[in-house]
């Protein structure tokens, strides 16, 4: 399960970041969230969104800020864009990425998704309970971004 | 006279995105309004006449169901196509939008493409203009 889950975390993540940011991108799936560096990055942007259905959990991306800014800027088509605007991006992102996912994974089950929402490095040590977990490390050509999803138990 | 377009998204950036891309798919004249949510959305109806709703499902207060459910059954609002543009992809959720009567549903993320096949499907084409599809295609 967690290996299909893995693969359609994958797919969603390029579909969205492909189709409207026009981001290449590479994975590096076996790479830890620990090891990836990315909880100790000034500045990372996180946001979470939680789900239901067939699986139950939290899905989080999360993003440096100058990335999000530039990955802002890009998809609004503005050259300056507000942190309102940045954080209205992020949220959509991982909205995206987790509805996608999931109709991936199996388009039969019906999931729940819940309203994405901004969360601090204290909340998602919080989301890190030790239940199952699953990171994908996200590199693009501007820089390393993040996908963890953990499953409730 | 120019369609009127209400854009309804919990996510500002989303709307400008999907306002901009309307605009490239040849409806450039269009007017738009903007809504956060079903609620903010059903308080614009009753001030505006609207040729289309696009609306997203998951947004708090009111979600798109909600809404398109609220359309259905005033007499009046029921006429007006709602088209459903969403990350939400089980075969039973699509499946329940067309059943309560959206007009169309179009899965994010889209293309351009997508966008402007659909409202050409409910609305026609663009108004004055025959919309001529480059080699290139069209870009966000």
């Amino acid at each position: 399960m967690e290996k299909l889950l893995k693969k359609a975390m994958q797919a969603s993540i390029s579909e969205v970041l492909g189709t409207m940011f026009y981001m290449p991108l590479e994975f590096e799936t076996q790479e830890s969230l620990e090891h990836s560096g990315l909880l100790k990055t000034p500045g990372m942007q996180m946001a979470s969104l939680g789900f239901k259905g067939a699986l139950s959990g939290t899905l989080v991306f999360l993003v440096p800020r100058d990335l999000l800014q530039a990955m802002t800027a890009d998809f609004m088509g503005e050259r300056v864009v507000s942190a309102e605007q940045m954080a209205g991006t992020l949220k959509e992102i991982a909205n995206m990425v987790a509805g996608n996912t999931f109709s991936t994974y199996d388009s039969a089950k019906e999931f729940c998704l819940g309203i994405p929402e901004l969360i601090t490095p204290s909340r998602m040590a919080s989301l890190r309970s030790g239940g199952k977990e699953i990171f994908l490390l996200v590199e693009s050509v501007e820089g390393s971004m993040g996908v963890w999803m953990g499953l409730d138990s | 006279m120019a369609f009127k377009i209400l854009v309804v998204d919990d996510s500002q950036p989303m709307r400008a995105v999907i306002i901009k891309t309307i605009r490239a798919a040849g409806y450039g004249d269009a007017e738009f309004l903007e809504a956060a949510n079903g609620r903010d959305a059903l308080a614009q109806v009753g001030k505006h006449w609207l040729d289309i709703v696009i609306t997203d499902y998951n947004m708090p207060d009111m979600n798109g169901m909600e809404m398109l459910a609220a359309f259905k059954k005033d007499p009046v609002l029921a006429s007006i196509p709602v088209l459903m543009v969403t990350t939400e992809g089980s075969r039973e959720r699509v499946e329940a939008f067309l059943r309560m009567g959206a007009a169309g549903y179009i899965k994010k993320p889209f293309t351009p493409e997508k966008i402007r096949e659909k409202l050409m499907s409910i609305l026609g084409a663009p108004h004055g203009e025959a919309f001529e599809k480059s080699d290139a295609g069209l870009d966000f």
